[in-house]
């Protein structure tokens, strides 16, 4: 763990420079559930510093194997393992060319510190011998299993999960996301997976918004705003 | 008859039901993806609904937004973000209403439509109509094959004919509106084309401008509109009223026109009724209207001769013994002397043969046209169509009472449509009660006599002859009082109302009534060589009619006597067979 934790990168740099489509192909584990729940649960990454980024679909097994449980990021903070403590600065104040350059320093860091990323539930979905069946948004029979780990989705099974607008309609009614920021960030990642057909997929996902916000039209252009220009 | 998903192209989908009612016409919530500015008004509307397809007319398409809070702050072109969001909002927080008025319904397993009794329930699907409903409301053109369906037009943005009913069309009278230029004369050649063809009525027309009977110039270049003789031949046959005395050159050119006939009327033919119809045109008086009957009172069909001939003595006499005005007598004296002078007015003219003629000719299933020169000459017009007109009711009083004695199929009198333009001179509501005209639009049917008014100030038309109207077709129109006048007796003509603003100022008409299934707005069919070929096509020639020889030489002119009256009588019988026979086989 220690010898890759250089790489660690930024979730907002990675959003950015993600490629318009086909960049992300495989399904990779990126942490590990730590306390769970129906609605969402919390996962703390494997690598300092390497969480899913936000407004990224990420699924996890549950205990029968049969059943995908999917959800959004919508939290993501790093800080020392014990809550009690705070991190203390590490460098010397001097004007500084690399910020890395103190994890470099000071190799015992990413033991001491984790990242832990939030995750709303949006639906899921049966499986069977090892393939999919469709999406159900709806909450699963029950919560992830504590320990199981937690997998950033391929770009297709973004595109696929989103290919129905009700999941929508969770975020917007969930209380512990920035329900706005996250419908945003969705939308823009499932936009631009779809590279040329993301316009049109935008547009639709929007008009589904609007349906449901009919009697909130600021709350609806606020999302609309944080869409444009994808 | 399940809406079936695959017969309807998603494309054409239009929107579901969401309101209305059968009186006010229902409303339909367009659907998200179709543009607005794509839907035009007056375009054939399809309904499915369980059992039920209903037919209507898109009469207007109104904008809607489900939330205040869009409108008092709208996305500005110059917003960031706003396309986007002008993108979206429509078809959600901003919508469009199609307004849509239901005429016909066709309920699962029959093939003919029926006028709508109730309305669609809500959010049944709406359709812009495809052919096929075309097809199933209007049918298709059939008159090559002795059928009655007749092409008239085209809808505003399909490639599929609108048929006018011709075997409906004659059962009532009919009116052609529109502004001036707007194509009512050329859509009236079409018809009456198509009538003839179709062999559905026979046909007199008053052609006031001389533009049915031969080939005349059209408002587009080079353009050459045959007239109905042209395309017809001696089916057609064209009755000159013009100048037949001997005299200037001017005149000799107007003789040369090619004629059946010349139009002679006696003065003793002229009755006070004709007299009265010209009221406006000669400025008379009431009081001079009522001198002229106690004149006919007293000297019968002499009249006219009888005053004209009078003297200042004899006038003054006459007012003493009857009590008549003699300012009033004497004004009418001296605009009846106007009357006198018009060129086809003979002072004695005992019969009025060549209107039998006319009238035999009409029987046996020919047309006329009479032609008045171009001249434009509203007086001799309104006199000659109304003395005509008002022998043919007579004589098809006549006929229509033999039928209903016999009942014999034979003795069915042919029916006649008389086209009239410049219809509101002879329809105002001061004279419409009077003349002949007004009781042939009143009467409708019953004598087999209908008329086809063309006109430009419909408003000027008394409302109970409106009433009376059958077919309605209708081209731009401004005038507001033009407009409610040709929606009388027209339910839900408000939305019909919307559709009429929107026509092109030419070619263009909305067609309602008897004869056509439900509204409908087309592009008028092309008047053009294409037509020519299309309406002729396997068309028989007929051989022209044979009028009678009068023993004394003088084709119209001069005295019948009881003999000859007659043997003419005899030989029209005979004629009448035989004509009948060549034109129908
Ligand atoms: N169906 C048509 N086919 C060809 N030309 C037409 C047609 N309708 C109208 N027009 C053109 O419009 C002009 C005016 O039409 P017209 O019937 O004389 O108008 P209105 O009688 O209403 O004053 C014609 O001379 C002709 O050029
Ligand atoms: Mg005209």
């Amino acid at each position: 763990m220690t010898d890759s934790f250089l790489s660690t990168q930024n979730p907002f740099i990675t959003e950015n420079e993600m490629a318009p489509s086909g960049s992300n192909q495989a399904e990779l584990p990126v942490g590990e559930v730590v306390e769970t729940s129906l609605t969402g649960f919390m996962a703390h990454t494997y690598k300092l510093d390497d969480p899913p980024p936000f407004g990224g679909l990420v699924r996890v097994k549950d205990r029968s194997g049969t059943c995908e449980i999917y959800g959004a990021v919508y939290h993501i903070a790093t800080g020392g393992i014990d809550p009690g403590r705070r991190a203390a600065t590490r460098g010397s104040g001097q004007p500084v060319t690399n910020d890395e350059q103190v994890y470099i320093d000071n190799p015992q860091l990413s033991r001491l510190l984790k990242t832990e990323f939030g995750v709303l539930v949006l639906g899921c979905c049966k499986t069977s011998a090892g393939s999919r069946q469709a999406f159900s948004y709806v909450f699963p029979d029950y919560p992830p299993p504590l320990h199981y780990s937690v997998t950033l989705c391929s770009d297709q099974t973004l595109i696929d999960f989103t290919q129905d607008k009700s999941y929508l309609r969770a975020i917007l009614e969930s209380s512990q996301a920035p329900a706005e920021e996250l419908v945003a960030a969705l939308l823009r990642r499932a936009t631009r997976a779809r590279g040329a057909a993301g316009k049109a997929f935008l547009v639709d996902s929007l008009r589904y918004l609007a349906r449901n916000l009919k009697q909130d039209y600021d709350r609806f252009k606020i999302i609309v705003e944080k869409c444009e220009g994808v | 008859m399940q809406y079936d998903q695959n017969r309807r192209k998603p494309e054409k989908f239009l929107g579901v039901i969401t309101a209305g009612s059968l009186a006010k016409g229902i409303q339909a919530r367009i659907r998200t993806l179709t543009p607005l500015e794509k839907i035009q008004t007056g375009q054939f509307i399809a309904i499915e609904c369980d059992g039920v397809r209903f037919f209507g007319l898109l009469t207007d398409v109104t904008l809607g937004a489900t939330s205040d809070s869009v409108l008092l702050d709208p996305p500005y072109p110059d917003d960031s973000g706003s396309s986007l969001l002008r993108e979206v909002l429509h078809g959600v927080y901003t919508y469009g209403d199609a307004h849509i008025q239901p005429s016909l319904a066709l309920q699962n397993g029959e093939d003919q439509p029926r006028p709508v009794r109730s309305v669609p329930s809500h959010f049944a699907p709406v359709f812009i109509a495809e052919e096929s409903d075309f097809q199933q409301v209007f049918g298709l053109e059939n008159i090559a094959e002795n059928g009655h369906k007749f092409a008239v037009g085209q809808p505003l943005d399909m490639d599929i004919d609108v048929c006018l009913d011709l075997e409906r069309f004659v059962e009532r009278s009919n009116g052609i509106f529109g502004k001036s230029g707007t194509g009512k004369s050329v859509l009236t050649r079409l018809i009456l084309s198509g009538l003839v063809r179709a062999n559905t009525c026979s046909n007199l027309v008053f052609d006031m401008h001389n533009e049915y009977g031969s080939v005349t110039k059209g408002e587009y270049a080079n353009q050459q509109i045959k007239g109905l003789r042209d395309l017809f031949g001696s089916r057609v046959m064209v009755y000159a009223v013009r100048d037949r005395r001997p005299g200037d050159k001017s005149r000799v050119e107007q003789r040369a026109t090619v004629a059946d006939g010349d139009i002679v009327i006696g003065m003793n033919h002229i009755d006070v009724e004709d007299i009265l119809l010209l009221r406006n045109e000669l400025q008379l008086n009431a009081t001079a209207a009522e001198s002229a009957y106690i004149l006919q009172n007293k000297y019968g069909d002499r009249w006219m001769e009888t005053l004209l001939k009078m003297d200042g003595e004899a006038l003054k006499e006459f007012c003493e013994s009857n009590g008549a005005n003699s300012n009033s007598i004497t004004a009418l004296k001296r605009k009846l002397g106007a009357i006198q002078r018009m060129p086809f007015v003979e002072e004695n003219h005992k019969s009025l043969r060549v209107i039998d003629e006319m009238v035999l000719a009409l029987a046996a299933g020919r047309h006329i046209i009479v032609q008045f020169g171009g001249s434009d000459d509203l007086l001799s017009y309104m006199l000659v169509a109304n003395i005509i007109t008002r022998s043919i009711h007579k004589k098809y009083k006549e006929l229509t009472e033999r039928y209903k004695r016999t009942q014999l199929p034979q003795d069915e009198p042919r029916r006649v449509m008389i086209t009239i333009e410049e219809a509101h001179k002879f329809l105002t509501p001061e004279v419409a009660g009077q003349t002949i005209f007004g009781t042939i639009a009143r009467e409708m049917r019953k004598y087999y006599v209908t008329l086809l008014v063309v006109d430009q100030r419909p408003s000027s038309i008394d409302s109970e002859v409106m009433s009376q109207i059958g077919t309605r077709i209708v081209a731009l129109i401004n005038d507001d009082r033009d407009i409610d006048a040709v929606f009388t007796g027209v339910s839900g003509s408000a939305g019909l109302k919307t559709v009429l603003a929107s026509l092109d100022s030419r070619q263009q008409a909305l067609l309602l009534g008897h004869a056509s299934p439900m509204p409908v707005v087309i592009r008028t069919r092309p008047f053009d060589e294409a037509f020519y070929r299309a309406i002729t096509s396997g068309q028989s020639s007929v051989p022209a009619f044979i009028r009678p020889v009068n023993p004394n030489g003088n084709d119209h002119a001069g005295s019948d006597t009881a003999d000859e009256r007659e043997s003419f009588d005899d030989w029209a019988e005979k004629q009448l067979e035989k004509d009948k026979a060549d034109l129908f086989g």
